[in-house]
């Protein structure tokens, strides 16, 4: 449904060093700065998928969605949406998808919801059975029967999250876009709408692309990520492997009695940067350690403490999630 | 085309800003205070000197019909383009099977029905107030109506192809303030293009303003010849061609530049 081959964007960012003579400067010539906002990245979404697509702040993830839904051109690259080139923003295609993002929207904030959802019902065409088939179902599933009435702008963030769903998917759209669909909400909506992103998926068969800094949103709903940071592509692949495969550390949990405890407070230093003392008590202890030296440090634990009690598991995704943002990926 | 989304879009728009009447009333009568505050200079001076080849009553028919003429081409909602292109606003339009020209054209239908509303009802009463003698003839009508149309779609082409430089410029309102400063001058708002000096005239023969606003009245009140005629139909006519390519080679090349900013 998806496929996307050598994707790149660039964008030439204006600059100037502070004061006078570089203010006055610009005026004859402005200096422009690349900023390779996604690189040469490959992937494809076959339909009916639900995929996350996780990265930090600025790694790339809306530049590449706005490029899946024809908003913007590639510097490099091909990209097939349902069988369409988006950018050249076909009728045809643009009746397939769609796009959400947190602050645009498809309400017009002066006029009430239901005279919004009308336009939009006209504007993709809908014959008058299947939009009042498609409104009744939203409206069931979301909840908002009594905000059609309202206009956008008296509504709360979340109310009009809901209603902005409802509009994205009135013409009930094969390819969904998600570009942070739960920002700002409190966690009962979340979970309302996690649950109702999934029955879409389950119900429509639609493709979905789903781009969220709540690991919760991924976890929930997705089995496979594709993580991106500086606008590359790291990790394409089932979310349970993302912790196996990325994070460059394991996690060493010791349940240990007062004497051990003892002993481990001299032992530990010795391991030097290959080991992070996460918690520490006089009954347990966890470890963040270096993956390539897990083995290692594992069985010289094992040798110098045989009757403590130790398991190894890889760290919660959001540490690695965290870890890989903040520092990259060892390889 | 989309005609049955484009006609929702209009209506629903209309709907929204009847709410706003107050607002629109007050631009409305900004616009219309320029074009009165030269009709009276120059009436004022029609009454102390004879001009070349118009009576003060032509004098204030002309400058009536240019204010309403003036308020239905006015292209007041091209002043959202800019901000749209800005903000990232503009990629709602673009996300939808309908090209973005109609969310301007439901927002500038929308307008003019209010603030066309109180114009007519002003120039109705300054009318009967000033009460000129008016002679049309029935051809000429067709042909003013013809003239107007072509003229608010020239002024409309031009304000968009203008607001949309906003792909590649921060300020492309200055463009379209610029346009006005123009029109205020070539298109017989200051004066009537038979009273502008020689040199003037010239530049506004070939310029689009002119078309946009004074032709169209010339036009009602029977002041040109049949060559005169036929010349400015063409430029008229010309002028949308040259607009519309324009438009086409802005369009391309601006999507191409757009960076949807947020989201």
């Amino acid at each position: 449904m998806i496929t996307v081959r050598h994707l790149s964007k660039t964008f030439l960012i204006p600059e100037r060093e502070p004061g006078w003579k570089a203010a006055l400067g610009s005026l004859v010539k402005r200096h422009f700065c690349p900023v390779h906002a996604v690189q040469d990245v490959n992937f494809t979404i076959e339909p009916g998928e639900m995929v996350g697509f996780i990265g930090p702040n600025g790694a790339g993830k809306t530049t590449t969605l706005k490029m899946l839904a024809g908003l913007l051109y590639p510097s490099h690259g091909e990209v097939v949406v349902a069988g369409y080139t988006p950018w050249e923003r076909k009728t045809a295609f643009l009746r397939t998808i769609t796009l959400v993002m947190g602050n645009r929207g498809q309400l017009n904030w002066e006029n009430t919801v239901a005279d919004s959802l009308y336009v939009l019902a006209e504007i993709y065409n809908l014959p008058p059975a299947q939009y009042r088939d498609a409104l009744e179902e939203l409206v069931e599933m979301l909840e908002i029967k009594e905000h059609l009435p309202r206009l956008a702008r008296n509504l709360s963030l979340g109310e009009r999250m809901k209603c902005e769903i409802a509009a994205a998917l009135l013409h009930r759209p094969q390819v969904v876009f998600l570009d942070e669909p739960t920002l700002g909400l409190d966690v009962s909506m979340q979970i309302r709408l996690r649950s109702f992103i999934s029955e879409y998926n389950r119900t429509r068969g639609a493709t979905i692309l789903l781009t969220s800094h709540y690991m919760a949103d991924v976890v929930s709903l997705c089995r496979r990520v594709l993580l991106i940071q500086n606008g590359s592509l790291l990790f394409d692949g089932e979310l349970k492997h993302l912790a196996e495969k990325m994070a460059p550390f394991k996690q060493v949990r010791l349940e240990h009695g007062e004497l051990i405890f003892e002993r481990l407070k001299g032992l530990l230093p010795q391991f030097g940067e290959d080991i992070t003392i996460l918690e520490q008590s006089s009954d347990r202890t966890i470890l963040r350690v270096r993956r390539s030296q897990a083995s290692a440090v594992i069985a010289r634990l094992v040798q110098e403490m045989p009757a403590v009690d130790l398991s190894v598991e890889d760290p919660p995704i959001e540490a690695v999630i965290d870890q890989v943002y903040r520092q990259g990926v060892e390889r | 085309m989309n005609l049955r989304g484009a006609r929702a879009l209009i209506s629903r728009t209309w709907m929204r800003n009847l709410s706003g009447w107050g607002f629109e009333w007050m631009l409305a009568f900004g616009h219309l205070i320029e074009t009165l505050v030269y009709m009276f200079v120059w009436v004022t001076i029609a009454r102390q000197k004879s001009l070349p080849g118009i009576e003060r009553d032509e004098l204030v028919v002309y400058y009536l019909i240019m204010m309403v003429l003036h308020e239905i081409t006015y292209p007041g909602a091209h002043y959202s383009i800019g901000a749209a292109i800005r903000s990232g606003g503009f990629s709602t339009w673009l996300l939808r099977p309908l090209s973005p020209i109609f969310s301007v054209i439901a927002s500038d239908l929308a307008d003019k029905a209010i603030s066309v509303s109180f114009t007519l009802l002003t120039t109705f009463i300054l009318g009967l107030v000033l009460q000129p003698a008016i002679h049309f003839t029935f051809a000429n009508l067709l042909l003013f109506l013809l003239a107007a149309a072509l003229a608010y779609f020239l002024r409309f082409l031009q304000a968009y192809m203008l607001a949309l430089l906003a792909f590649w410029t921060e300020r492309a309102d200055a463009f379209l303030k610029l346009s006005d400063t123009l029109l205020f001058i070539f298109a017989g708002q200051v004066a009537p293009f038979a009273l502008l000096p020689h040199g003037l005239q010239v530049i506004a023969a070939i310029l689009p303003y002119r078309y946009m606003l004074g032709f169209p009245v010339e036009v009602l009140q029977g002041q040109l010849s049949p060559a005169q005629l036929g010349q400015g139909f063409l430029m008229l006519l010309a002028w949308i061609g040259l607009s519309l390519l324009a438009h086409q080679v802005i369009w391309k090349r601006g999507l191409r530049r757009y960076s949807a900013v947020g989201g």
